[in-house]
């Protein structure tokens, strides 16, 4: 005998399926959003950042485990350089060791980086330029007649010849606990040289050094540039130690306050305790 | 005058059971208690021969879990006379099944405690010296003094409030208990029969015993918080040291004191005397006190982190990286769970306190670690004859096993007590009614 239950589920699955898989059909990949920045240190590394994000009814949000193709244009041709993954943060960073890879550039010293991400199928393919050009910078330190002055340079790298980086600001910083504390802000001449004069107040470690960091920031044609380096100008940062006998809790001979005072709550405690054996005492004298 | 009247008689009855003889359960619980104290003097035995090599102490981490669970059961110890001469001296309504526990925890900790600081020595042989050669500017004289004076304090206060139950025991011809125990409950009752003079000699010396054991357990517990505060040691040179353990010592006990009224309620089928409002009264006291203990461990660390000295730095990484479980545990979860149990009412159970209690009782002995062993990590460097090696705490098994030992010994003599003298207090329970005094 047919059993009519199982028409109606077969009829309910084809259903449910068919409207899943027109549900599936109907999900386009989404935009994503790639923000691309570089940094350049000290040591002549320089780091690839691009953060991922992308967006929905609830907003924007950040995109973790998406892999970044880093290239860099010499002409016509793209040379890929390296690839990273997004963190939970949403960003992806190429860090590239000085001398690992040689940077092709025009004729204006501009290299032309390209951050792509190459689509999935929850999101559609895309990428990012930027083109910027290289800056050395470097720092000197002057001591003369109590003024202690920082020097500084800056250099833009050319494919033949080298130019001063004239007419912008240097940011001057030194670490605090939760983000750099700006202390000075410098200028570079025409010539590609400036100074600044360091700060009197400015307190380091016991000896008094701190870590003076000087930057150019999310500048269009540089990037960002950090150079530091370590100096003693600061002020020692010193604990105060008391004047005179201290702890003298350990000589060889206690205070007559803490004898005094021992003596006094000890006779008082002690007091109590035979008052109470004195009344258990009068109680079993007492008994019938 | 009479010690029992026809009120205590039924009460005597009732608790007959638990004092005559044992039943089978009881004595493989005793049973397993011994055994487990044997393997803990076995682990003595292997510590003193060995030397306290086998421990994971060594010459910078000189306290390890020892220290510890000396800190620990004198802070129960001490919550116990703080409660029970509290709730005595108040004349608290709901006092009488609770305050006889507050008393047993007080002495028996107070006993056991102690015993850790002998496992801590080297040369048990020099110990006649903290009294033949004792300085008073030593913090650990201090320590001796306050220690033998609670605990002679301590006993003076429980003789006195078991001795109208000793007497009522002495006079309960009803009760098949050995021949020297009844001689013992003779002599003990110092022939108290309730006379008038009796009666009010009694009460005096209670009531002036419940005020210095509140007292005694205060400037006691401070003075075992001073023997750290007093030290230069990050984490430990804290003038808010003594009342931050006299709070978590109280609130330490309180948990104990919901644990042992849980498993008493139990064991014993004490429902009808233990009931939902002792918990929930003691809860709230827990409650009270979880709010004090999160204000003073917060203020605590916060001032530490914030005056960001070296070695308080290097300290509080310590605790935020290798001890970051430990520390979230004791500090929030100890904290946060009483506010929240006892805070909303519906989860006001007597299962759920005890819960709560439980992870009290365990945050708290976390708390004593944190303190103890992470400061000890973070020695001033340079050091003479610094190795890494000696700046890392790792407890062994003996220690572990001693620690288990020092806990049986507190169960088993809790369990002893309590088959000597009714674990409710049968003359408390006629002050009640009126009947005496």
């Amino acid at each position: 005998m047919k059993k009519p239950g199982i028409n109606i589920s077969l009829i309910l699955l084809i259903f449910t399926l068919t409207i899943t898989g027109l549900s599936a059909q109907n999900t386009e990949p989404a935009d994503i959003y790639l923000e691309f920045s570089t940094w350049k240190y000290n040591d002549m590394s320089r780091s690839l950042v691009v953060k991922i994000s992308a967006a929905n009814d609830d907003g924007e949000f950040f995109l973790a485990g998406t892999l970044v193709k880093f290239f860099v244009v010499d002409r016509e041709n793209e040379l890929a350089i390296g690839e990273a993954f997004s963190g939970e943060d949403g960003l992806a960073v190429l860090n590239i060791p000085d001398a690992t890879v040689t940077f092709p550039k025009d004729e204006d010293g501009y290299i032309y980086f390209i951050a792509r991400f190459e689509g999935n199928n929850a999101f559609l393919e895309t990428e990012e330029e930027l083109l910027i050009r290289d800056v050395v910078i470097s720092l000197s330190f002057e001591e003369n007649e109590g003024e202690k002055l920082v020097y500084f340079e800056g250099i833009i790298i050319g494919p033949e010849e080298n130019w001063p980086l004239a007419d912008d600001d240097l940011f001057f910083y030194i670490p605090r606990m939760f983000s750099d504390m700006k202390i000075a802000e410098g200028w570079f001449e025409e010539d590609g040289t400036g100074y600044i004069e360091f700060p009197t107040t400015i307190i380091g470690d016991s000896l008094g050094k701190v870590l003076l960091i000087s930057r150019l920031e999310d500048h269009y044609d540089y990037g960002n540039v950090e150079v530091s380096s370590e100096i003693n100008w600061a002020i020692p940062k010193k604990l105060l130690t008391a004047e005179g006998p201290a702890r003298e809790l350990w000589t060889p001979i206690a205070p007559l306050w803490m004898i005094i005072t021992l003596i006094i709550m000890l006779s008082g405690v002690w007091g109590h305790y035979i008052y109470a054996i004195v009344q258990l005492i009068k109680i079993r004298r007492s008994k019938k | 005058m009479e010690t029992i009247n026809s009120a205590s008689t039924e009460k005597l009855r009732e608790f007959r059971s638990q004092i005559e003889r044992p039943g089978m359960r009881s004595i493989i619980w005793i049973i397993f208690l011994t055994l487990l104290i044997l393997w803990g003097i076995y682990a003595l035995y292997i510590q003193i021969s060995g030397g306290h090599v086998v421990t994971g102490m060594r010459d910078n981490v000189v306290w390890g879990i020892y220290i510890v669970n000396f800190i620990f059961f004198m802070g129960i110890s001490y919550a116990g006379a703080l409660i029970s001469g509290t709730l005595h001296l108040f004349r608290t309504s709901w006092r009488k099944p609770v305050i006889r526990m507050a008393e047993f925890i007080t002495i028996i900790a107070l006993f056991i405690g102690p015993l850790y600081i002998l496992l801590c020595i080297g040369r048990l042989d020099r110990l006649s010296f903290l009294v033949l050669f004792g300085r008073i500017q030593s913090p650990i004289t201090w320590d001796v003094i306050a220690i033998s004076t609670d605990i002679f304090g301590c006993l003076i206060f429980l003789y006195l409030s078991v001795l109208r139950d000793i007497a009522a025991l002495r006079d309960f011809t009803e009760l098949k208990i050995p021949k020297w125990r009844k001689k013992l409950y003779r002599i003990l009752a110092l022939g108290y029969t309730g006379t008038q003079e009796q009666q009010v000699r009694l009460k005096r010396a209670t009531d002036i015993m419940a005020g210095m054991v509140i007292a005694i357990a205060i400037i006691v517990y401070s003075v075992l918080a001073w023997i750290f505060s007093v030290t230069l040691q990050p984490g430990w040179h804290s003038t808010i040291f003594g009342p931050y353990f006299v709070i978590a010592a109280v609130y330490s006990g309180t948990g104990v004191l919901i644990i042992a009224m849980w498993l008493f309620r139990k064991i014993y089928h004490l429902e009808k005397h233990l009931t939902r409002k002792h918990f929930i009264n003691i809860g709230v006291l827990m409650l009270v006190l979880a709010a004090f203990f999160g204000y003073f461990t917060f203020s605590e660390y916060l001032t530490k982190w914030y005056g960001s000295q070296k070695n308080d730095e290097q300290l509080i990484h310590l605790l935020m990286d290798k001890y970051f479980i430990l520390f979230i545990l004791s500090n929030y979860l100890g904290v946060l769970m009483p506010l929240i149990v006892v805070g909303i009412p519906k989860f006001r159970t007597i299962n759920m306190i005890t819960i709560t209690a439980v992870v009290v009782v365990i945050a708290l002995w976390i708390n004593r670690y944190l303190i103890v062993v992470p400061t000890l990590e973070s020695p001033y460097i340079p050091i003479q004859d610094f190795r890494p090696e000696w700046i890392s705490y790792s407890s062994t098994w003996v220690e572990w096993v001693l620690t288990l030992g020092g806990l049986a010994a507190f169960c088993l003599f809790f369990t002893l007590g309590a088959r000597f003298i009714p674990i409710i207090s049968i003359s408390e329970d006629q002050d009640r009614k009126g009947e005496i005094l």
